[in-house]
């Protein structure tokens, strides 16, 4: 009888079990490998969504405080009791979800041209540089900080000079009340001071439309130029578009004043005329062309 | 003699059988794992961005708000209801209705996040499969004007644990301040 034996397929048989088994197992590790890694990667999106509302949250709140409750501070804390968050100093707190949130109140220095200056400068009392930095572990015990920073403004109660409105954007100038007296003379061109601060008309010019000459000037019942003065310049009645250096004329906040006399040398019906008013601070008032009333 | 072509012998048919036979419900289960764990990635990505997406949509409206309406907006609760003017005038409302899904087979209860923008149809900012468990708003206030509008919104999975999804929620809490345009009525 012939043996079968040479024809049994000796030893591989074991050997492609072990490689199937191998390749099977090497696909499947890194589809762990690959699910794993996406997991944490999901967590890791969730973690950082959630630093951010955190992390918002600091500076969102340290605006809806009142600017002058911003204290500096490097250890912020924020807490809420409706309606009214607060700030205190005993930082880092530590938050719902685990982590913790500093918050921090800075000077803010500004140069002659009010610009935020990082050294020099002046502390600029209208301005805070605010910081919400949160830190959190993830899943793989990894410490993560996200950080917002912000500047804070005293826009609507300043008290510095930089956030001060320039002096000629705080008066309003009634044009169409201004009406020639007796042919020569121009009154009751009327002005108000709409701002909270004391404003000073440093300078004056007129235009008008015919050669006739202006010899003096009344604001209110101050004389604040004429050809023998106050202000400049002296000598002669002057044409139209001299400027005038009159006597400094302040005005308190509020205060309504009125040219009460600008005294021409002919008639002034119908004339055109423009005015340009410049302020202490250097600001400058312009209108348009008026003619005012016979 | 030529030997004849080896072909697969019995015993070994009967061996890859029999190993196959103990790698495949292993296997399936490692598939069926795998799929169930991207289901559920799939909607903690979607948490994900619905909280972003939540967050700049308020971010905007918010700053941009002609004025917010206190008088009918339910603050201090789990159930806030926003009720503002955006830039445009247009009334926006966001408030957080219980509807029914169906979730696995059944019907369940789930509580999504709703905005309305003037008579337009309302639309839902989270996903069915995202239970919004709380939406709390509160009016912020310095002295007795109102700053700001803080919101602190809760999203879980639906059915974490009775589900293969793997449990992930997600908690914020924050505030939007105002601008100094925005009024209340």
């Amino acid at each position: 009888m012939k043996s079968l034996r040479p024809y049994l397929p000796l030893g591989s048989l074991l050997l492609e079990a072990v490689i199937t088994i191998g390749i099977a197992a090497a696909f499947m590790t890194a589809l762990v490998a690959f699910s794993v890694a996406t997991t944490r990667s999901s967590d890791r999106a969730l973690e950082i969504q959630q630093s951010l509302w955190n992390t918002a949250e600091g500076t969102e709140a340290l605006r809806a405080i009142a600017f002058a409750s911003l204290t500096d501070t490097q250890t912020g804390t924020l807490s809420f009791a409706a309606p009214t968050w607060t700030l205190g100093t005993s930082g880092p707190q530590t938050l719902a979800d685990g982590g913790t949130r500093i918050v921090k109140i800075e000077p803010v220095s500004r140069d002659a041209s009010c610009t935020v200056v990082t050294t020099g400068g002046t502390v600029d009392p209208d301005s805070k540089k605010i910081t919400s930095e949160t830190t959190w572990t993830d899943s793989a015990g990894r410490s993560h900080t996200s950080t917002a920073i912000s500047l804070r403004t005293n826009w609507q109660d300043p008290t510095g000079d930089c956030w001060v409105a320039e002096q000629a954007g705080q008066v309003n100038f009634a044009l169409d009340t201004a009406e020639f007296y007796g042919g020569k003379q121009l009154r009751s061109l009327s002005f108000t001071n709409t701002g909270t601060t004391i404003v000073t008309i440093d300078k004056i010019s007129f235009t008008w439309s015919n050669s006739a000459k202006l010899d003096q000037l009344f604001l209110d019942s101050s004389k604040v130029w004429s050809t023998t003065g106050p202000g400049t310049p002296l000598g002669a009645a002057v044409s139209s578009g001299t400027e005038l250096d009159i006597s400094n004329f302040t005005m308190t906040a509020g205060q309504v004043s009125e040219i009460t006399k600008a005294q021409f040398s002919k008639e002034m019906e119908d004339v055109t005329m423009t005015m340009t008013v410049t302020f202490a601070d250097g600001s400058v008032f312009t209108s348009g062309p008026f003619t005012p009333e016979d | 003699m030529q030997s004849l072509p080896r072909g697969i012998t019995l015993i070994e048919t009967v061996l890859y059988m029999g190993l196959f036979m103990i790698i495949l419900p292993g296997f399936v289960l490692f598939l069926l794992q795998l799929f169930h764990t991207h289901n559920g990635l799939d909607a903690r990505v979607r948490m994900e961005q619905t909280g972003a997406e939540i967050f700049l949509e308020l971010q905007n409206s918010l700053t941009e708000a002609d004025a917010i309406n206190v008088s009918t907006s339910t603050f201090t609760d789990d159930n806030g209801v926003l009720k503002f003017l955006d830039s445009s005038g247009q009334l926006v409302t966001i408030d957080r209705p219980t509807v029914v899904t169906v979730f696995s087979g059944t019907n369940q209860n789930v509580r999504r996040l709703r905005m309305q923008k003037g008579a337009g149809a309302a639309a839902y900012l989270t996903d069915p499969e995202i239970d919004v468990t709380q939406w709390r708003i509160d009016a912020v206030r310095s002295g007795s004007t109102l700053t700001g509008i803080r919101i602190q919104f809760d999203m879980a999975m639906l059915n974490p644990t009775a589900d293969a999804y793997r449990k992930a929620a997600f908690a914020a809490d924050t505030t939007f301040s105002l601008s100094g345009n925005t009024t209340e009525n």
